[in-house]
């Protein structure tokens, strides 16, 4: 074949002769036997060579084909055929009880996390229940009843601050009653549950702090409201801690603390 | 390894049917679903490769060069790309489409895989630079930007070193006598 065949030909399977051409093109097929070999055999392989295209056998040896095409009527094949259905089945059903298991697992995932999240929240009301009942801010002892002089006026003003939940104005009260007045330990325990009430759990810690570490009679009472100040900011393990160490003690609020901490 | 799933295909062995389903199935599945293609059509396909196989293996003996993954891939690549030809053939010809059973189709797709086989077998063969310039040829590549991608100066030297490849490679699957068998008539 000479090349000028050879473009016609590729011209042809490019789709690029005219109308007339392509018509020229099929005669001569049907009638040059080395013609047509050579458009064949390129075009098996124009279609075979391109990824997009496929080479069909449209007139090939019968011969052959039979063979095979008996082979897949044979029972072999159609026992083979029902087999690979069946495991196909089996594995479509195992991916689906894979992805059952995976679906479960990540619902139960979700479900735990919506569990833990929830407990801390719940845990969250929960220790805010614990520290408003042992609070017991109506339990506090009054300054009213201690006498008429000026520092105690004070007091009283600031217990008043306090009662009234002005605990930002009850704080400066107390602050100015302390510069006097170290000696009683309720007032270190008022100005700190006011810092609580505040949120300014530092400084309430700092307060406690200073009552614990006095030589007062009330400074083992620091532990108790410092544990309640640990429950109320969430700090579970400091509070835990801290509420043993009120019950090994027998410290004040030992009875509570245990309850507290069967509670927790 | 590859002569164990060839046997098992012939045997109908369910274990290690199951055993090539877990390997290579989802290779398959992921390409034809980004080939215009479903899950129920690789489930198809998957199917059809395997009865292939082993009609195929049961009548001559399959010499799998690469893996068996590999060769089954390949075999479920081209029973892909030909359903898709099928179904744009359906669409584009206008003239009636012969109807043939399913059986005598699963026969022609083994013929002309074989046949796609000894094509590539025989490209090959001829040298690293013919298979080259073929390559971009049968892909549709115009010869204007062959030239762009090769050394060759000028689009009528990459027709004339295209002409002679080709003689190459058809003398090379002419004279194979697997081809007489798989030639168009």
């Amino acid at each position: 074949m000479n090349l000028e065949d050879d473009i016609l030909i590729e011209h042809f399977l490019r789709n690029k002769l005219s109308k007339e051409d392509k018509s020229q093109f099929l005669k001569r097929i049907e009638n040059d036997k080395y013609f047509k070999e050579a458009f064949l055999i390129e075009k098996q392989l124009f279609e075979s060579l391109n990824n997009e295209e496929w080479s069909f056998a449209e007139n090939i040896n019968v011969e052959e084909i039979e063979e095979y095409e008996e082979l897949f009527n044979s029972e072999e094949t159609l026992k083979l055929k029902n087999k690979i259905e069946r495991v196909s089945f089996n594995y479509k059903k195992n991916i689906k009880r894979k992805r059952i298991i995976t679906f479960v697992t990540s619902i139960a995932a979700v479900i735990l996390l919506f569990v833990i999240l929830n407990n801390s929240f719940n845990s969250s009301i929960d220790f805010e229940k614990i520290y408003s009942e042992n609070i017991e801010l109506k339990k506090m002892p009054s300054f009213i009843s201690r006498g008429e002089e000026s520092s105690i006026t004070n007091l009283i003003v600031a217990e008043k601050l306090f009662k009234e939940k002005k605990y930002k104005e009850s704080v400066s009260k107390f602050d100015e009653v302390l510069l006097k007045n170290k000696e009683n330990g309720s007032i270190y325990v008022y100005k700190a549950i006011a810092h609580i009430e505040l949120g300014q759990y530092h400084k309430a810690e700092g307060v406690l702090n200073k009552l614990i570490n006095s030589d007062l009679i009330d400074a083992q009472k620091g532990y108790w409201y410092k544990g309640l100040l640990f429950i109320k900011s969430n700090k579970l393990e400091k509070a835990k801690e801290l509420l043993n160490m009120i019950v090994e003690k027998s410290y004040f609020k030992n009875k509570k603390a245990k309850k507290i901490l069967t509670e927790l | 390894m590859e002569e164990i799933f060839l046997k098992a295909l012939v045997k109908g062995d369910s274990k290690i049917i199951t055993k090539i389903y877990t390997i290579s199935f989802p290779f398959v599945k992921k390409f034809i679903k980004e080939n215009k293609g479903s899950t129920q059509d690789a489930e198809d396909i998957f199917q059809k490769a395997l009865l292939q196989i082993s009609v195929r293996h049961r009548k001559e003996k399959i010499n799998i060069k690469s893996t068996f993954e590999g060769y089954i891939f390949t075999v479920c690549k081209n029973l892909w790309r030909r359903e898709l030809n099928k179904q744009k053939n359906r669409v584009t010809n206008s003239e009636i489409v012969e109807h043939v059973s399913e059986t005598r189709d699963n026969s022609l797709a083994l013929v002309e895989q074989k046949r796609q086989e000894l094509f590539i077998e025989k490209l090959n063969e001829i040298s690293d630079n013919c298979r080259n310039i073929l390559t971009l040829f049968f892909a549709k590549t115009s010869y204007a930007d062959i030239v762009k991608d090769t050394e060759y100066t000028s689009e009528s030297v990459v027709r004339q070193r295209v002409f002679k490849c080709k003689k190459r490679l058809t003398d090379l699957i002419k004279k194979d006598v697997r081809f007489n068998s798989l030639k168009e008539l």
